[in-house]
């Protein structure tokens, strides 16, 4: 399953929401990150046939989407999903079951498993409830194409895992392909296979962390004399996020032979290369972008 | 169709339904139980509460014409419902047959009621004169839900809907203010009542009380015919009363279909244009151009015998206007005819020509 993007627009007011933007997207968990207002649920509603486009093209398999063509089996769970009032978890699954394929069982024992009564109107859930509620609906569709905006927001620690344990289950290693929007990287940490930047409606970054990465790695140090950030780039080192806790120093760099130049020049009782997390370098891809 | 959904939103709105019912079988229930067993004031008075029914079918046809589209007015709502895997109109005539049920249905059960409870109480020549409304009751029902489909197609938030309610209910009390008064303030008013009143005054309530939105023929009363029943010309009146209903049932269910395939096959909008106060074309626009094309086609029907008191419409379109003007400018929108009006324009020039046309074949074929 492949998702396509040639050079997309759309105009929302006065705003390009999203500028020629360009992408490809393989089955797998792609987490879609940027600032607010970047153009995530844009992208989203634009994929979900919800809104038209102003210019490219958006293909599914080489198959067009448009304005309420979605792909086949697509499932949209906007940011504040549409419920009928007066519904219960089993009235939102006779609801959904409207339209989409839902399996119910499924769906009980994510609910169960997040604590969600049955038996009480949507209405009256927390609003981290009835995020965990749509999401429990959300998993248990049988859905080729999964979009899911803003889907952890609200979610407490606890559940935030058990949600992201379902996804893994149902859609990792599959021919399907699950879109999670977010402005929160750390929630997408150990989730998502690739990344979808994208920054002001335009594509920033697009890949695994690892690709995304470049070279990238970060360097802890414990100095036996003080060592300041202009003291390592003295020595030819880019480095970027300098922090010092307490007698360690951590930085990102590019430089391969960072840790050879500070040797030499510092002699360091300790210096280790520590594996770098996603949201760290999701984090600096998209500062890197708003640079550009 | 999906039945699944049909089923579902048939559930839904189930409520609607059962409050239309009651109040229409209410009233059409109690009218026959409250009325002297009276040849001479049968005709009248069960002409007029088989006819209850109807009103209340106006109106509950225009709120059924607002529901149809109700999931267009949040971005949520229309979230959901554009993102369906089905064929995008398929929503959207599964609502509208939904709603002719709940619109047809209490219509038919209160009108066989009605009929029924007559031929006991009264015997068969009561029953048999309200089916001579039946047909055209029904057709007028269906003609004003299709005629309301198209501006609340275009609506685009609850706000712009309710909005449109509001001015519908505004205008239909102005326009009812001037037959209200003749029937109470008259002589000639309470002439339903009397043995004595001629057939073709009969005729004139009964169009009184016909939907196409209530108001549309008792325009005719505010501006023309009630000014001549107060001057004693009952027979011009009834001729132009007569002009004025062929005229308009011609003209009304042509419109009505227009306005319902147009809300039924018109293309859905891109969702960012759900749910917001829309900057384009106000849907108020569609309704003022509805009730200037009535109002044209009532000057075309009339045009044809002159009687001085074609000003009157003349001077309503500047009320409407004047009111269309005063209150839109409350939310800060302005009235600028457009490109969007012409379609409205010529609507009044083709209900004016209808109105010359039909009125012509009545008197003179």
């Amino acid at each position: 399953m492949i998702i396509k993007a040639d050079r997309i627009k759309k105009k929302l007011g006065k705003t390009m929401a999203l500028n020629d933007l360009s992408f490809e997207i393989k089955e797998g968990i792609v987490g879609l990150v940027g600032r607010n207002g970047a153009g995530k649920s844009t992208l989203l509603r634009a994929l979900s046939g919800v809104y038209s486009l102003d210019g490219g093209t958006l293909t599914c398999d080489d198959v067009p989407i448009s304005l309420q063509k979605p792909p086949k089996g697509t499932f949209f769970l906007p940011d504040d999903p549409y419920y009928p009032s007066r519904l219960t978890l089993l009235g939102l699954y006779e609801f959904l079951s409207l339209y989409y394929k839902l399996d119910k069982e499924a769906l009980l024992s994510l609910a169960g498993s997040l604590g969600l009564p049955t038996d009480k109107f949507i209405s009256s859930f927390s609003k981290g409830m009835r995020r965990q509620a749509y999401l429990a609906a959300a998993l248990s569709v049988d859905a080729r194409l999964l979009l899911l905006d803003e889907a952890f927001d609200g979610l407490d620690p606890l559940a935030l895992e058990k949600v992201k344990g379902m996804i893994i289950d149902r859609y990792a290693g599959q021919d399907k392909i699950v879109i999670i929007a977010s402005h929160n990287i750390v929630s997408l940490e150990r989730l998502s296979d690739t990344f979808l930047l994208i920054d002001g409606g335009k594509l920033s970054e697009n890949g695994s962390s690892e690709e995304i990465a470049k070279g990238l790695r970060k360097i802890q140090v414990v100095f036996a004399l003080p060592a300041s950030e202009s003291d390592l780039e003295a020595l030819g080192i880019d480095v970027i996020g300098y922090r010092a806790q307490g007698a360690m120093v951590e930085f990102m760099t590019h430089s391969e032979d960072a840790i050879e130049l500070i040797r030499k020049r510092f002699a360091p009782p300790y210096i280790n290369l520590a594996p770098l997390s996603s949201t760290e370098i999701i984090a600096y891809a998209m500062e890197e972008g708003e640079k550009k | 169709m999906n039945p699944r959904y049909f089923l579902w939103q048939l559930r839904r709105w189930l409520g609607f339904g059962i409050v239309y019912l009651s109040l229409t079988l209410g009233v059409t229930v109690l009218v026959p139980f409250l009325t002297k067993p009276d040849a001479n004031v049968l005709t009248s008075v069960f002409s007029a509460s088989s006819l209850v029914p109807l009103s209340f079918g106006s109106a509950f046809a225009i709120l059924m014409a607002g529901l149809t589209f109700s999931y267009r007015y949040s971005r949520r709502s229309s979230d959901y419902f554009l993102s369906l895997p089905t064929h995008p109109m398929e929503v959207r005539l599964t609502r509208m047959v939904i709603s002719l049920v709940y619109i047809l249905v209490p219509y038919i059960l209160s009108h066989f009621l009605l009929a029924a409870i007559v031929a006991l109480r009264f015997g068969g020549v009561g029953a048999g004169l309200l089916f001579g409304t039946f047909g055209y009751g029904l057709a007028m029902l269906v003609a004003t839900y299709l005629l309301f489909l198209f501006p609340f197609a275009r609506a685009k938030t609850v706000f712009e809907a309710l909005f449109l309610l509001v001015l519908v209910n505004a205008i239909f009390s102005l326009d009812l203010l001037p037959y209200d008064l003749y029937v109470f303030l008259s002589p000639m008013g309470g002439g339903y009542n009397d043995p004595n009143a001629p057939t073709g005054y009969m005729s004139m309530i009964m169009s009184a009380l016909t939907p196409m939105g209530v108001s549309f023929p008792s325009l005719s009363y505010s501006s023309i015919i009630a000014p001549l029943l107060l001057g004693g010309k009952i027979d011009l009146a009834v001729d132009l009363n007569a002009c004025f209903t062929v005229a308009k049932m011609v003209a009304y269910p042509l419109l009505g279909l227009a306005s319902g395939a147009t809300a039924l096959f018109l293309k859905e909008p891109s969702g960012e244009k759900m749910g917001v106060t829309s900057k384009g074309p106000s849907v108020e626009r569609y309704l003022l151009h509805y009730f200037m094309a009535e109002l044209a086609l009532m000057l075309g029907s009339s045009a044809l015998v002159f009687t001085g008191l074609q000003i009157i419409p003349v001077i309503l379109i500047i009320v409407y206007l004047v009111f269309y003007y005063g209150v839109v400018s409350l939310y800060g929108r302005s009235f600028v005819p457009s490109k969007y009006d012409l379609p409205g324009y010529g609507l009044s020039l083709a209900f004016f020509l209808i109105g010359i046309i039909t009125c012509a074949v009545a008197m003179y074929a």
